[in-house]
C-alpha cells in the first residue's frame, strides 16, 4: 500500500513537473534618479555609467535565470506611456542602441510582459512561462495603474497573460506624504522631506523642491496616486509587505497621528489601504475591538470577542502578508504586521518573501 | 421599631430594590455604571446568555459577510488572511472566489469608501509647526486639511475646495489667505494660471475658507493635473498648501443623458449614450445602488475603444451579484463617468513587436511629431460626470441569473495557478 502510494506520489510529481512552466520573476523598480532598462541585468544608466543597480545583490542572485528587471526612467511619471524613440536617449540628447526604447514605466511593463525573450521581454503570454511580479515603492504604483487599465482585448489577440501575483514591498501605490510636503515651501512641513533626505543621505533632487520637480514626485502626491480605481486589478492579486523603520526620520505621523511609515511611505500606502488613513498597523489590529450595539458595559465578552477588528479597508485583491518570518528576512513585528526595515531596505526583504511563499 | 427591625426592614427594602433594579436593568439593557454584586452576578449570567446568542448572531452575520464579500477576503475578515498565510496565499481558492463575477462588474460594498464617493479628493490632515519646533516629537501647533468634492473638472465646471485650520486643541482657526491661485501641470512648468476666487465655507468640519476656479480658456496650460496653491498666514506662521486636481477644458466626449437598459443573459446592462469628438481608448465607470435602501450593489468598469460620433457605452451589472447580496427592486446608476487615455500609440498594437516596429517606421513625420507632442500632454481627458442618477425599472431577484461567471480567462487562470502557483511548503 505504502509502495503504491509512493509510486502514485512519484507519478504525481512527474506529472506536475511536466506541466510546470518556466518561472520568471519580474522586478519592477521605483523612484530613482537614473534611467534603467528592461532585461535580465539589474543595471541603470546615467552619464555613461551602466554600473548602477536598483535592487542590490540579493534580488535575483540566487535564482539568476528566473530574474527579469523592468526598468524605466525613475524620475518620470509611473503612469506614463512613453513615446517611441529608436534608441536609448543619452544625456547629451543623442540616442544609442537598437530600439525601440520608451523609458516610461507603462510601456516598459507592457513590453516586458508581452514580448518574448527574443524581443527583449519576459514573454508572460507564452503558456510555457509563468510570471511572478515583484515591486518596490513606485514600481507598485506603476503596476497598480497598469492592471487598472488592462484591456481584456490584449489577451484575446496576444494570448492569456500568465502573471497573477504581485509581491509589493514598501508600495507607494497610495502615494507619499513626502511628495505632498515637498511643496510646503513656506512652512515647517518641508522639514519632513529634509528629515528623509538626512536619513537616506540622498541628493537634494530625491524629494525635489518646486523649482526642480520630477514628474515622479508630482505623481506620488497622495491625491493623484489615489485618483484612479485601485480595486480594478484585472484579477491580479497584490500581496503587501510594509517596512516600519522610519530610519530615525521622526516623521510627524509617528507621534501625533498614531501612524507608521518606513521613512518614505505611510502604512496607508505600503499596506494597500483604500483610503488615506492614519494607522499603525497593516491589518489595523492595533485598535480596540469593536463591540456590537446593545452589548452592556459590564459584559466582559464585549471587548473579548471581536468579530471584525479592522477599522479600515484594503483595496480589493490587495492583501497583507502577515507571516514575516521569511528565512533570513528577520525583524518582523507581528503587532504591526510589518518589517523593522526602512523604505530602501525593504528591497532586500523581497527575495526572502519570494522564497518563503514558494515563488 | 427597634434597631434590628429597622435594619431588617431596610435590608429587605434594599434587597427588593436591588432585585427590582436588576429586573429593570435587564429589561432596559443595563446602562447604569453602579450595580450591586448580586445583580452583577445575575447580570453576568444574563450577559453570558446574551453573549451566546450574540455569538450565534455574529457567526451568522459573519457567514453572510463572507458570502457577500467573498471576492474581497482581506476586507471581509483579516483573520482569513492570517489563516491563509499559514500555508501561503492559496491562489486556486482565491481565483475561484474572484471569478464568481467578471472583471468588469464587481461587488460594491459599504466599506469601499474610495468607490462609494469616487469623485472626491482623498486628503489627510497636515501638521504645521511654529519655527524651531522638533517635528519628530513636538505636538503640531496647527493642523491643516483640504476638502474637495471633485477631483476632476471638465469644460466650464468649477473646481472648489475648502481649507480647514485647527489649533492644537482642535479649535477652528481662521487663517489669513495671502494668495490663492491655480498653477499649470508639471509638464508646462507649474506656471501660475490665474487667481482662485475665495468664499467663506459653510461647514466648519470641512473648513471655513473656500476656493473656486474654472478654466478661463481651453488651451494647453489649463489642461492636466493642475494645482491649487494657497499661501496662508496662521497667527504669524506662513506656509503654502497645495492640492492637485485634474482639469479638462476641452471635453473629448460627453454623455447625452439618454439611457436604456436590458436584461442580457440574466445580468443587467445599462447603456449610456455618448457623443465623442475624439476617438481612442476610454475608461468608463459607474456604480449601482438599490434605490429603496441605497445599498451598494456593484461597480462596473470597461475599457472601450470609442469612435468619433454617437454610441452607447454599456455598463454590465452581473446577475450573480444581485443574488449574493439578495437585492431586488429598482436600482440607481450613479457616478456615470469616464476618461480618455491620451496615448501616443495603441498599446494593443504594441503587443506584437515586429508589427509595431513596422507601423512605427511607416509613420509620416507628422505622425511622429504628433506622437512626441502627446508625450508632453496630460495622461487623461475627463468626460463630465453625468450629474444625476439613472433609475432602472424594478426587478425581482428571479430576473437575474445566479450562475457564476465563466469564460476562457477564468479557466486559463485556474489551470495556470493550479499547475504553477506558489505554495511550496515552508515551516509553519
Amino acid at each position: 500500500m505504502a509502495l503504491a502510494g509512493g509510486v502514485l506520489g512519484l507519478a504525481a510529481i512527474s506529472l506536475t513537473s511536466d506541466a510546470a512552466a518556466a518561472r520568471k520573476i519580474l522586478y519592477v523598480q521605483g523612484k530613482i534618479d537614473k534611467y534603467c532598462y528592461n532585461g535580465t541585468l539589474d543595471r541603470c544608466y546615467q552619464n555613461g555609467d551602466y554600473g548602477a543597480r536598483y535592487w542590490g545583490g540579493l534580488v535575483g542572485s540566487t535564482r539568476r535565470s528566473e530574474a527579469y528587471f523592468v526598468g524605466y526612467n525613475g524620475t518620470s511619471d509611473p503612469r506614463e506611456w512613453g513615446s517611441y524613440v529608436n534608441g536609448w536617449r543619452l544625456s547629451d540628447g543623442t540616442y544609442t542602441g537598437d530600439g525601440p526604447y520608451w523609458n516610461r514605466a507603462q510601456s516598459q511593463i507592457h513590453a516586458a510582459l508581452w514580448w518574448g525573450p527574443d524581443k527583449g521581454g519576459a514573454g508572460c503570454n507564452n503558456a510555457n512561462n509563468y510570471c511572478v511580479l515583484a515591486c518596490h515603492s513606485a514600481g507598485c504604483y506603476a503596476l497598480d495603474y497598469y492592471f487598472a487599465h488592462f484591456d481584456p482585448s490584449w489577451e484575446t489577440s496576444a494570448g492569456h497573460l500568465n502573471a497573477y501575483t504581485i509581491y509589493a514591498v514598501a508600495s507607494a501605490s497610495g502615494g507619499s506624504e513626502l511628495a505632498n510636503a515637498r511643496t510646503g515651501v513656506g512652512g515647517t512641513v518641508k522639514a519632513l522631506a529634509d528629515a528623509a533626505l538626512n536619513v537616506y543621505g540622498l541628493s537634494d533632487s530625491w524629494w525635489a523642491g518646486p523649482d526642480n520637480l520630477w514628474p515622479m514626485t508630482a505623481a506620488l502626491e497622495t491625491a493623484l496616486a489615489r485618483s484612479f480605481n485601485h480595486d480594478a486589478t484585472a484579477g491580479r492579486s497584490t500581496y503587501h509587505s510594509a517596512g516600519i523603520d522610519s530610519g530615525g526620520a521622526g516623521w510627524f505621523t509617528d507621534g501625533y497621528f498614531g501612524s507608521r511609515n518606513d521613512g518614505a511611505v505611510s502604512f496607508h500606502s505600503a499596506c494597500g489601504y483604500e483610503s488615506q488613513v492614519t494607522t499603525n498597523n497593516c491589518l489595523d489590529a492595533g485598535g480596540t475591538c469593536a463591540s456590537w450595539s446593545g452589548c452592556p458595559w459590564y459584559n466582559p465578552f464585549c471587548t473579548r470577542y471581536c468579530r471584525d477588528f479592522r477599522k479600515y479597508t484594503h483595496w480589493s485583491n490587495h492583501y497583507v502578508l502577515t507571516d514575516g518570518n521569511a528565512y533570513g528576512a528577520g525583524g518582523f513585528d507581528t503587532s504591526f504586521y510589518a518589517y523593522n526595515k526602512t523604505h530602501l531596505q525593504m528591497r532586500g526583504v523581497l527575495p526572502y518573501i519570494l522564497e518563503w511563499y514558494g515563488e | 421599631m427597634n434597631k434590628r427591625a429597622l435594619f431588617s426592614t431596610l435590608g429587605l427594602v434594599l434587597i427588593a430594590g436591588l432585585i427590582g433594579l436588576g429586573l429593570i436593568q435587564r429589561r432596559l439593557g443595563a446602562s447604569h455604571p453602579h450595580v450591586h454584586a448580586g445583580v452583577e452576578a445575575d447580570a453576568r449570567d444574563d450577559a453570558l446568555s446574551q453573549e451566546s446568542s450574540l455569538r450565534k448572531l455574529a457567526d451568522a452575520d459573519d457567514e453572510t459577510y463572507r458570502r457577500t464579500y467573498d471576492t474581497n477576503i482581506a476586507v471581509a475578515d483579516p483573520r482569513r488572511v492570517l489563516a491563509q498565510n499559514a500555508s501561503g496565499p492559496d491562489l486556486v481558492t482565491h481565483y475561484k472566489a474572484y471569478f464568481r463575477y467578471p472583471h468588469n462588474s464587481r461587488p460594491l460594498n459599504d466599506d469601499m469608501f474610495s468607490l462609494l464617493d469616487p469623485l472626491k479628493i482623498q486628503t489627510a490632515p497636515v501638521p504645521v509647526f511654529k519655527a524651531n519646533a522638533n517635528t519628530a516629537t513636538d505636538r503640531p501647533d496647527y493642523v491643516v486639511q483640504f476638502f474637495a468634492p471633485r477631483q476632476s473638472i471638465t469644460g466650464d465646471e468649477v473646481f472648489s475646495a475648502t481649507l480647514r485650520v485647527q489649533d492644537a486643541n482642535g479649535v477652528e482657526v481662521l487663517p489669513t489667505i495671502e494668495k490663492a491661485s491655480v498653477l499649470s501641470d508639471i509638464k508646462t512648468g507649474r506656471v501660475e494660471l490665474s487667481q482662485a476666487e475665495q468664499f467663506e465655507g459653510l461647514q466648519p468640519e470641512e473648513g471655513l475658507r473656500g476656493f473656486a476656479w474654472k478654466a478661463p480658456a481651453k488651451t494647453r496650460p489649463y489642461w492636466g493635473e493642475l494645482e491649487l496653491s494657497v499661501s496662508l498666514d496662521i497667527d504669524g506662521v506662513k506656509l503654502v498648501e497645495t492640492l492637485p486636481f485634474s482639469s479638462t477644458p476641452a471635453a473629448p466626449a460627453k454623455f447625452t443623458g439618454h439611457f436604456s437598459e436590458a436584461l442580457v443573459d440574466g445580468s443587467l446592462v445599462v447603456k449610456a449614450e455618448l457623443e465623442a469628438s475624439e476617438a481612442g481608448s476610454y475608461v468608463f465607470e459607474g456604480s449601482l445602488y438599490q434605490q429603496a435602501s441605497n445599498a451598494p450593489v456593484s461597480w462596473a468598469r470597461n475599457i472601450v475603444h470609442v469612435h468619433v460620433g454617437t454610441q452607447n457605452i454599456e455598463y454590465l451589472f452581473f446577475g450573480r451579484i444581485f443574488h449574493d447580496k439578495e437585492l431586488e427592486g429598482a436600482f440607481a446608476l450613479r457616478h456615470v463617468r469616464g476618461y480618455r487615455m491620451n496615448q501616443a500609440y495603441d498599446p494593443g498594437a504594441m503587443l506584437d513587436r515586429t508589427l509595431f516596429m513596422q507601423q512605427q517606421r511607416a509613420q509620416s513625420s507628422d505622425q511622429q511629431a504628433r506622437a512626441l507632442e502627446i508625450a508632453d500632454e496630460p495622461l487623461h481627458q475627463f468626460v463630465a460626470v453625468w450629474p444625476t442618477d439613472y433609475l432602472t425599472q424594478s426587478y425581482q431577484l428571479a430576473d437575474f441569473s445566479d450562475k457564476e461567471y465563466d469564460g476562457p480567462d477564468k479557466q486559463q487562470t485556474l489551470e495556470a495557478v493550479a499547475q504553477n502557483g506558489n505554495g511550496v511548503s515552508h515551516a509553519p
